[in-house]
């Protein structure tokens, strides 16, 4: 059954082809100030963007927008071990989610003690 | 069952054992901002005589909840972690801690209509996602409260009840992370005098 995520690819703001040009031509430097607005050019597309995307449907996109990179990260795992089993690339799956999420919270969460719980 | 599914039917269980709820975390800076990839729901709840293990029994065995409990070192806030047979998604379920904004935020819930789920649920308003995500960003210091909280004001053209956002800031010492972030949205996604800076009021 395919999934229907949501859309990812640019709705134009030029920035690519700037870059390119500016890689392209002269001494292959960008100045901050061209980075800086750039930075803003796309920042300001993905705001566009959003306010033009119904609430309800920005909360669920972040469930599939998980789920999609789930599906990624699954591919990449068969592809690093192609005679994993489904159920290694899953456990394989978990333990680098679980990584992540060690990275973004450190020790932010402790047990309670039992008495608490 | 999918992240989606698994949201629905936890709501549907925690209203059926009326069990007050919202939907925090990335569920609501995603609802008033710019999506990111989730990999929990996050949700307060207000336990009544219900107890976890009526909840247990609600959902099924495709749920098992961690009756262990954990607090999370920024506010102490207590949680359970809901897992799912066959899925990665996770639920946490916070209690509603005595911290007067955790109170006020709770009282404060809007409920909305999320199409996707075919269901209704509570949310915060915009201002306690505001306050509470600057709290985390000034005590846990994770930036992506930090980015989470540009994109919040920034898709809402910086219109907020300020004056309640400030009321909190000042009492959780947090404004001056607020206009450091503001001040970083390019000027023409917000309305014109929409956020008064510290040193213009």
């Amino acid at each position: 059954m395919s999934r229907e995520y949501p859309r990812l690819e640019s709705q134009g703001t030029g920035v690519e082809t700037r870059l390119l040009n500016g890689l392209s031509t002269g001494n292959g430097m960008i100045s901050g100030e061209t980075i800086r607005a750039d930075a803003d050019a796309i920042y300001r597309e993905r705001v566009l963007r959003a306010r033009n995307t119904p609430p309800d449907q920005k909360m669920v996109d972040g469930i599939r927008l998980f789920e999609r990179a789930c599906d990624l990260m699954r591919d990449g795992i068969r592809h690093q071990f192609p005679n994993a089993n489904p159920q290694q690339v899953e456990e394989t799956l978990r333990q680098r989610l679980d990584i992540v999420q060690r990275l973004q919270d450190g020790d932010l969460y402790q047990p309670c003690p039992d008495d608490e719980a | 069952m999918n992240g989606e599914h698994a949201t629905a039917n936890v709501v549907t269980a925690l209203e059926g054992l009326r069990i007050e709820y919202m939907l925090v975390g990335s569920f609501s800076t995603n609802f008033y901002g710019i999506t990111r990839s989730t990999r929990d729901a996050d949700i307060v709840i207000q336990l009544n005589e219900a107890t976890l293990t009526d909840l247990q029994l609600r959902l099924g065995s495709e749920f098992k909840i961690d009756m262990q409990m954990s607090f999370e070192t920024a506010t102490g806030t207590k949680r359970n972690v809901i897992t799912l047979t066959d899925s990665d998604f996770k639920i946490e379920l916070f209690r509603l801690s005595q911290d007067a904004h955790d109170q006020e935020r709770f009282r404060r819930r809007k409920r909305v209509f999320v199409h996707q789920l075919d269901h209704e649920a509570f949310v915060p308003t915009v201002e306690d996602v505001v306050v509470f995500k600057l709290r985390w960003a000034v005590e846990a210091g994770r930036l992506k409260d930090r980015e989470d909280l540009r994109d919040v004001i920034a898709v809402q053209r910086g219109q907020l009840d300020w004056s309640y956002v400030h009321r909190w800031t000042a009492e959780h010492g947090t404004r001056a992370c607020l206009d450091e972030i503001v001040r970083s949205i390019p000027a023409d996604l917000l309305a014109p005098g929409a956020y008064p800076m510290t040193d213009a009021t």
